[in-house]
């Protein structure tokens, strides 16, 4: 079946004034003449820098609590949450306290697009997007950071919620380590 | 090889095992055999008793923990067991235990260093009348007051 | 007026018909409620009952509402009757449940993080389906003893245990090592065992297994993976002669751990620890991932596949050549059927005629699952024409190869060397040993040519196990470096000796295998599903 189209209005054909293309210069150099006499906006980067919102999502890193341990338990809901997978962590057993850290903690960050959904996921609040923008290597490898270098960034963070304070201090672990048929008694 | 019981005893568990249906039924009077006779039930018992009746010695040991009447551990002599359940508690037995924990210096729980007297908060003991009491090994001791207590600890060995 | 319900189907003379959230159900007298449900397509949730084991009914999860019955009753242990009539989403349920929950949730510990049961716990799952969602408790929970050795292999940790009593059962009833008693009583009951007798049967994995959340953890799965990145690649276990049925948990093409898989027929819901860590073998052991050859003195080096395959199958001519009986080959028993059967006909192709398969036995068959014969194909060598695993017949050929009456020797999958059978030296005198293995054996260091494998969790492929049922094993693992299937390596070799056939893969093999073997007539690997199909006659 033969398609059947619809007629187009073609816009006028242009008056000799438009033709000339001289309004459309003066309106242009109107709009730069303005702008000379307005201030200046461009900021000097690097020697000045941008004043970041508390919420600006930056270069993810780990933290450490106010005793100086590794808040990262390894329990892999950041690199499950991660959209471009630039995550990977290894995990390991450790013989105090928590049972359980990072072995290895990698973070692509030329895949990583700072979403955040590893900071809102972390049931340990050990990971956090910082106010890092500037991410510099020469190679692909440079660009991994691992679990130092991310610590190094992230530094210490305070907490009022010690979750596993029990653990950590001497008594609980000496009663969590208790045999069965012993505890209780 | 030795027995960690007394041939009497041995003996005395062999004969439970006759008198009921499943051989099972007879592990609880044959701790109360044991206990009897050591005063508590060592680990080499339980073992020995679950042999005996056939059952695992983690079940035995589980039994054991099970009912707080069987003591793991050697007590004292002399186990003085204070009820602290409501009609006792109304009539004193928190200042009985108080004046037992003092005088004998030890807290409830606990056993004297000469392993005389092990002192213990137990639940009702169906004395109330006689309220407040405790019950030192089979005895029971009621209307307690200073005084009372203690020329009954004075009267123990 | 009351709903109108539907009408009970009729029921035959040793069944009940039922409804159960109005659908009507036939099913065995003496069915419990919740194995009705389940019939009838419906989940009662649960956490002390197991198939495998006795009923607890501690738990209290499975309580379900029966019309004309006051009060609730738990589907694990209430028997189906003609006409009952049960409800199990009733808000009176809904409530109970939520109760069990808040009360099983209320001393537990929340470590969801550090807990290798997360993902398929029982607690997350029901919280999740039935739970109120909050809690209302405020105070210090009551601890217990976390990350104690209860045994070998096996981690407790008494705060997350909800006392459902399913290992205890399970030692009791299942490994009947009775390890495991129930200690102290009420808020203080706890799992233990006796001092000095600690969890250590060859079982125990199992009780990690059922446990329902992550009170028992085994120890070499410990924090190796989180459970919902596996990939659980069905197949069978290779340990022994049971073929117990598997599932290899894949992550980032490894294997982390072995979990049975029900199969009621050959291993029911169990496995046995030495199966359950087998697939270890295949990282902890040394492999080769291109063809070896050893010119002359040399230590082997790394040459590509098609010279490898020229070289093997110059050696063997030469052998056969000088003689037909100076020729022989030692096969292994652990092979798949897919395997064996090409190598049953390429070495007819080559004319090798003196074939003996090698025997491992260890240990006693025992009670539940354990068989003496380890090797898992013993059954499919037979089968497909090499003979049953023979030592005498391994032996006869390794003397004659020490005495030089055997000049070329064509080993798959065995190594006489590390097991003890015949000095390295006699075999590196061979002027032609051809060997084909999925690891650096000493055998194949010895060989003159040295073909490398696909290992277990690598190939695909099928075990004829000691009943006589075969079952698929499949691949989980993408091969590490050049490895191929062995089937595929001894076609190769066996082409200039005018061997013809050609495979596209294991599937075709076992398909010309069925065609020429009565036992197998029919079988497909569509027909063997996941769970296996006994032989004709078997």
């Amino acid at each position: 079946m033969p398609v059947k189209g619809m007629p187009v209005r073609r816009p006028q054909t242009p008056g000799l004034l438009s033709t000339t293309y001289l309004p459309s210069i003066f309106k242009g150099m109107w709009i730069t003449l303005r702008h000379i006499f307005r201030p200046k906006v461009t900021m000097q980067y690097p020697e000045e820098k941008w004043t970041l919102p508390d919420n600006y999502r930056g270069l993810p890193v780990l933290v450490k609590d106010d005793d100086g341990r590794t808040k990262c338990v390894a329990c892999f809901l950041c690199e499950y949450v991660c959209p471009p997978k630039a995550i990977t962590i290894q995990a390991r057993e450790i013989t105090t306290g928590v049972e359980k850290g990072p072995r290895t903690f990698d973070i692509n960050m030329l895949r990583c697009i700072m979403c955040g959904y590893c900071e809102e996921v972390c049931p340990e609040q050990a990971i956090f997007l910082s106010k890092t923008y500037n991410l510099v290597g020469v190679s692909r490898e440079q660009m991994i950071f691992d679990k130092e270098k991310l610590l190094e960034m992230g530094g210490v963070r305070h907490d009022p919620i010690r979750k596993w304070g029990r653990l950590l201090d001497p008594v609980g672990a000496a009663r969590a380590a208790a045999p069965a048929s012993e505890a209780g008694r | 090889m030795s027995l960690p019981v007394s041939t009497e005893t041995d003996r005395q568990i062999d004969g439970l095992l006759g008198r009921f249906p499943q051989r099972g039924s007879a592990l609880l009077p044959a701790l109360h055999l044991i206990q009897a006779e050591k005063g508590h039930i060592p680990l080499e018992a339980m073992d020995y008793i679950a042999g005996k009746i056939g059952v695992s010695p983690a079940f035995v040991a589980g039994v054991v923990s099970f009912y707080t009447m069987f003591q793991q551990t050697p007590i004292g002599r002399h186990h003085i067991q204070v009820c602290c359940t409501l009609p006792c508690a109304l009539r004193g037995a928190g200042s009985v235990m108080g004046y037992l924990e003092r005088k004998l210096g030890i807290r409830r729980g606990g056993t004297t260093p000469d392993g005389k007297f092990t002192l213990s908060a137990v639940e009702c003991l169906g004395a109330c009348d006689t309220a407040p009491m405790f019950q030192i090994n089979e005895e029971e001791y009621g209307q307690l007051d200073e005084r009372r207590i203690d020329a009954i600890l004075a009267s123990l060995k | 007026m009351p709903d109108p319900t539907p009408p009970l189907p009729p029921a035959g003379p040793d069944e009940v018909a039922l409804l159960i959230d109005d659908r009507p159900v036939v099913v065995r007298k003496g069915t419990t409620v919740l194995r009705a449900a389940e019939a009838a397509g419906l989940l009662i949730p649960h956490y002390c009952y197991h198939p495998g084991l006795s009923i607890a009914g501690n738990c209290r999860m499975c309580l379900i509402e029966i019309d004309k019955v006051p009060k609730l009753q738990i589907g694990c242990a209430t028997a189906a009757t003609q006409g009952m009539v049960v409800r199990t989403a009733t808000p009176r349920v809904k409530t109970a449940r939520e109760g069990i929950m808040e009360f099983l949730l209320i001393n537990h510990p929340l470590d969801c993080p550090i807990c290798d049961q997360a993902g398929e716990c029982r607690l997350q799952q029901y919280e999740a389906a039935y739970g109120a969602g909050t809690s209302r408790f405020t105070d210090e929970k009551v601890h217990w003893p976390k990350r104690y050795d209860i045994g070998r292999s096996v981690v407790f940790d008494a705060e997350r245990c909800i006392k459902c009593t399913r290992c205890i059962r399970f030692c009791d009833e299942i490994s009947k090592s009775r390890e495991l008693a129930l200690f102290q009583r009420g808020d203080h009951a706890i799992i233990g065992t006796f001092p000095g007798k600690p969890l250590d049967n060859p079982y125990s994995g199992n009780t990690v297994d059922v446990c329902p959340v992550g009170a028992l953890t085994w120890k070499p799965f410990r924090f190796k993976a989180r459970v919902w990145f596996l990939r659980d690649v069905p197949s069978a276990c290779a340990g022994c002669a049971r073929g117990c049925n598997v599932n290899l948990g894949t992550y980032r093409n490894r294997v982390h751990r072995m979990t049975p898989r029900a199969n009621l027929e050959v291993n029911r819901y169990w496995m046995c620890d030495a199966g359950r860590q087998s697939y270890a073998a295949l990282t902890e052991q040394p492999r080769f991932e291109r063809p070896l050859a050893r010119p002359a003195t040399d230590a082997s080096e790394p040459i590509p596949w098609d010279e490898a395959v020229e070289r093997a199958a110059a050696l063997l001519r030469e052998a056969v050549a000088a003689g037909a009986d100076g020729v022989a080959a030692i096969v292994s028993a652990r092979l798949s059927l897919e395997d064996l059967h090409v190598t049953q006909r390429a070495l007819q192709a080559i004319g090798i005629g003196r074939v003996a398969v090698a025997p491992h036995e260890e240990g006693q068959d025992d009670h539940l699952l354990l068989r003496r014969d380890k090797t898992p194909n013993a059954r499919g060598a037979a089968l497909v024409g090499l003979g049953a695993p023979n030592a005498g017949r391994v032996k006869e050929i390794l003397e004659d190869v020490s005495s030089g009456r055997v000049r070329g020797l064509l080993v798959v999958g065995e190594d006489p060397i590390g097991d003890g059978l015949i000095p390295a030296s006699d075999l590196r005198r061979l002027p032609a040993l051809v060997a084909i293995d999925w690891w650096k054996s000493p055998t194949v260091e010895a060989a003159g040519v040295a073909l490398p494998a696909c290992g277990y969790g690598e190939w695909e492929g099928t075990l004829v196990n000691f009943e006589g049922r075969a079952q698929r094993c499949r691949a989980a693992l993408k091969p590490q470096g050049e490895t191929e299937p062995v089937w595929r390596i001894l076609a190769a070799l066996a082409r200039p000796f005018g061997f013809g056939a050609e495979y596209a893969s294991a599937s075709a093999v076992f398909d010309e295998a069925a065609a020429g073997i009565p036992a197998l007539a029919g079988m497909s690997y569509r027909s063997l599903g996941t769970g296996g199909a006994k032989l004709k006659g078997a």
